[in-house]
């Protein structure tokens, strides 16, 4: 966990990309210009909610490795916390926050439509994965990271050929007072599985789990701390956190959904009324970088870019059945299941 | 019993200062401070809730809005609810055990006031995710032992309910009822139960009648403070009260702050708070009014012990039993956690690891850093909420400016104010120019020390009441004017009360979470913040080798301040 064993590992991710690790560092001279004019603005503020503060920071300080000079200051909250902060931000015309990464996809628009964010294509958005494909908007915000929502069990009480393969084999009757979910009032990444089981499985899947009675969090994080507990044996969890949690030894196993893993993004894009709007585009086109997606996988998270090989234990995006739903979709349908939910489970 | 000629509040006394009193400008400078620190945040509080969000117009739709659902309205009946039944629950811990401390001769007086201690600093999320391990239904550790002992299916009890979080957050809230009670205790003098027992009542009825009503308005302000506490607590909530499918008023806001955000709806539903703040200080009025009465006077009556013989042994019990509730077991499954390299594998001796110690104190990057500014941060907000209360108390007391009641309530308002609304208002105030406070020690400290200067008013205007005014009069009788007065009468006179405030608002201070998770900038991330993060990351592991860090560290602190002011506070013995 330390900076050294992170320093060298992003070098060993970097080295096994061959040609494409060098595709950054052909900077046009647009590149360089922007990297002058970065340094003389010294700083950047981040307001970020996609990792943890730990992590956010490692981040920053490889960004400033990478780009000396320019210092960039963590902001981490939570997304709803951080985007509150950023309304207020707005309103009293006392701009803070360069470069904003949600959790919830449904901030971008929002801002968007308030002309709130700069109008910046990177050079690396080319580099996007198609799996991230419309989940962003070109020139104003791209995805940066992700996550999966999958299924994962407590490997010491649910032996591996009783573990559900599919979402539908959470409503089994045997998992009755055993299974844990989070709440999509609370967690956007809930919210996008909860639009996307609506629309494979009707809201009759929801009235079925109902009947089971499910523990249900706040988080997308708290199913995992049920099932270490041994409070509840399966559950819908984000794959970053869950093997986070396993990687330190804990009986937690993921599953991935024969019927498809629900893929969660979390955005980031440059405000209109950025105190350091070049550093803030040179740390958005990072965002993209392999540098950044190197970090990345050493923290279990996802980039949005598809040539940067996850740690063993989770699959490259390229071979999961992914389901995926669009920013407009879920704009218009969360707040509906978010009401649903709660005639549902209260 | 007064010796004195000149009656309580005769005017003689104050001719001469109402001619040229420069001090006046000293208390108008004070209510200056509160109406930065309060009315101000406050004031936009109200605002926001009677504008539309985008054109700034005068509404009401948002109150229309707030309280038009029935599931809004069922959540602000529950905190209600909850606020009660937590203050019931803490008094039924906390006065025994305050009682005994200070007027019995219970043995092991030093270990319960310690436990007490640890309560105090236990960040109330802690604890509740030590419950959780204990009592959730199907793995805590109380339900497993039940089970395998009747062979019931079922366990005893269910963290998950109303009953529940009522209890996990009564038993660490019960510690601001205790030491009100035992400070107020401390100083009653023996007289008047010697009367009541040479006129032939026995121990039970002299403390009955005698003994608690004259520390009544102390159990009031703790009771006022465990209530107010209670309803605008919000990590306990999370935790607990969503997985029991209930709502209170804090995790609604929360859903107020979700997508689509409508701050302006949480604002106008934190509006009625207020209104609660005044009806308790009413309440509070009233009942200390009925009793009026002040029970330090400038003779040094004797305090006596009360013997009780073999009950001694049944205190003790009762007082160990609460703390095993509060701080013993909840410590012994964190300490699980905190020595594992997996907390969910359990005990086993090849899981056990002092890593999580060695990570958090000497390779997190921020970890330091950020329990040093907590304790910075929360001790400057202790020394301004304690200076701010007792100058708000005293000219409250005294009646030294008109509509002093009113800066009483202003005073009070705060605690009511769930931390992430109180936030809000501080960051749009403070944040940007002119003040440009953004992301400065300086708007955690104030905010800080706005959130918790109800607990140090509260505690000097308890503190101010239980002095007989005829000490300070004499002294401006004799030609002293009212600096000197209160600096040789009743600083010394509270000096022991108000080094309990201090600890009343350094400890929550430093284990405060729902304000500074919205102002903290790059540089001055707390601690609390940082367990906050922990959590989410279902990283128990290193979250509760820091939770012990922070029992150490602070009772390291408590000890310091102890041993420096000679032991004569909290962690006091035995009396001389």
């Amino acid at each position: 966990m330390s900076m050294d064993v992170t320093r060298r590992s992003v070098a060993t991710g970097l080295a096994a990309l061959g040609s494409a690790a060098l595709l950054p560092r052909s900077a046009s001279a647009d590149t360089a210009e922007l990297e002058a004019a970065a340094r003389k603005e010294g700083s950047i503020t981040w307001y970020i909610a996609q990792v943890d503060s730990e992590t956010a920071e490692k981040m920053g300080r490889a960004f400033t490795a990478r780009y000396p000079g320019v210092k960039v200051s963590v902001i981490r909250t939570t997304g709803q916390v951080a985007f509150e902060r950023l309304n207020q931000d707005l309103k009293n015309n006392a701009p803070q926050c360069d470069v904003f990464s949600a959790t919830d996809i449904g901030h971008m628009p929002a801002l968007r439509k308030r002309n709130a964010l700069a109008n910046y294509t990177p050079e690396n958005a080319a580099f996007i994965s198609p799996a991230f494909k419309g989940l962003g908007e070109d020139g104003y915000f791209y995805p940066t990271t992700s996550t999966l929502m999958l299924i994962i069990v407590n490997t010491t009480k649910v032996k591996p050929e009783e573990a559900p393969r599919n979402w539908t084999d959470l409503l089994d009757p045997k998992w009755k007072g055993r299974a844990a979910f989070g709440h999509p009032g609370f967690s956007g990444y809930v919210g996008v599985w909860t639009v996307q089981m609506r629309k494979m499985y009707g809201w009759d899947f929801f009235e079925k789990l109902a009947r089971n009675n499910p523990r249900i969090g706040r988080s997308g994080n708290d199913p995992i701390s049920l099932l270490n507990a041994g409070e509840c044996v399966v559950g819908l969890g984000p794959l970053s956190t869950s093997l986070m949690v396993a990687d330190r030894g804990n009986p937690i196993g993921i599953v991935y959904p024969t019927d498809g893993s629900v893929l969660c993004v979390g955005p980031s894009a440059v405000m209109a009324s950025a105190p350091h709007p070049n550093a803030a585009r040179l740390f958005m086109n990072w965002l993209l970088s392999t540098e950044f997606a190197a970090i990345c996988a050493e923290h279990r998270i996802d980039a949005s870019r598809a040539d940067v090989p996850p740690k063993p234990g989770a699959k490259p995006l390229s071979e999961v059945k992914l389901l995926s739903v669009s920013t407009d979709e879920l704009i218009k349908s969360v707040p509906d299941v978010i009401e649903q939910w709660r005639e549902t489970f209260s | 019993m007064s010796q004195s000629v000149i009656p309580t509040g005769s005017p003689t006394g104050s001719l001469r200062a109402r001619a040229f009193d420069p001090l006046i400008l000293l208390w108008v400078f004070l209510a200056l401070i509160l109406i930065f620190l309060v009315v101000n945040p406050l004031f936009r509080l109200v605002q926001s809730s009677l504008e539309e969000v985008d054109t700034g117009l005068f509404t009401l739709m948002n109150y229309v809005n707030a309280f038009s659902r029935p599931r809004y309205l069922t959540a602000m009946w529950n905190s209600i609810r909850l606020g009660a039944m937590v203050t019931v629950l803490c008094l039924i811990f906390a006065v025994p055990m305050a009682w005994a401390i200070s007027r019995t001769d219970m043995p092991g007086k030093g270990l319960i006031r310690l436990l007490v201690l640890g309560a105090f600093i236990t960040p109330p999320y802690l604890g509740a995710i030590g419950w959780i391990l204990l009592a959730g239904p199907n793995s805590g550790w109380i339900n497993r032992v039940w089970m395998s002992l009747t062979g019931l299916p079922e366990g005893l009890f269910d963290i998950y309910t109303f009953n529940g979080l009522a209890f996990v957050i009564a038993i660490y809230s019960f510690p601001f009822i205790f030491i009100f009670t035992a400070a107020a205790l401390d100083v009653v003098s023996s007289e008047m139960e010697d009367a009541a027992n040479v006129l032939g009542a026995g121990t039970l009825r002299t403390t009955w009648l005698i003994t608690l009503p004259m520390v009544l308005p102390a159990i009031m302000a703790g009771a006022i403070v465990t209530f107010l506490e209670a309803i605008a607590l919000f990590g306990t909530p999370a935790l607990i009260a969503i997985p029991a499918r209930f709502n209170v008023v804090t995790t609604q806001l929360l859903q107020f702050f979700s997508t689509p955000i409508r701050a302006e709806v949480a604002a106008a539903y934190a509006v009625p708070l207020l209104l609660i703040t005044v009806v308790l200080f009413g309440l509070q009025r009233w009942m200390v009014r009925r009793r009026g009465f002040v029970a330090l006077t400038g003779k040094g009556g004797e305090r006596r012990i009360t013997e009780l013989g073999p009950w001694r042994w049944v205190m003790f019990g009762y007082s160990l039993f609460v703390m095993s509730l509060a701080v013993l077991l909840p410590y012994i499954v964190l300490a699980q956690a905190a020595l594992s390299k997996a907390w969910g594998r359990g005990f086993t001796w090849d899981n056990i690891t002092l890593k999580n110690f060695d990570y958090i104190l000497f390779q997190h990057e921020t970890a330091a850093q950020s329990v040093v500014n907590s304790f910075t941060y929360a001790a400057a907000a202790a020394c301004i909420a304690i200076v701010l209360g007792l100058a708000i108390a005293y000219i409250v007391s005294r009646k030294l400016l008109p509509y002093a009641g009113f800066l009483s309530f202003l005073a009070m308002a705060p605690f009511v104010i769930p931390g992430i609304v109180l936030a809000i208002a501080f960051y749009s105030a403070y944040a940007p120019p002119p003040f440009a406070l953004y992301g400065t020690a300086t708007i955690l400290i104030l905010a800080f020390a706005t959130r918790f200067l109800p607990i140090g008013f509260a505690n000097a205007d308890a503190a101010i009441r239980s002095i007989n005014p005829e000490m300070e009069e004499a002294v401006r009788i004799l030609g002293g004017g009212r600096l000197l007065a209160i600096r040789k009468v009743m600083a010394p006179l509270m000096k022991r009360s108000l080094i309990g405030a201090w600890l009343l608002v350094f400890i929550p201070a430093t284990r405060e979470l729902s304000s500074a998770m919205f102002l903290y900038g790059p540089n001055t991330r707390t601690m609390s913040v940082m367990l906050m993060d922990m959590s989410e990351e279902g990283n128990f592991e290193h979250l509760a080798a820091l939770g012990f860090l922070l029992l150490i560290a602070t009772l390291v602190i408590v000890g310091l301040a102890t041993a420096l002011l000679g032991r004569d506070f909290m962690l006091r013995r035995e009396r001389q």
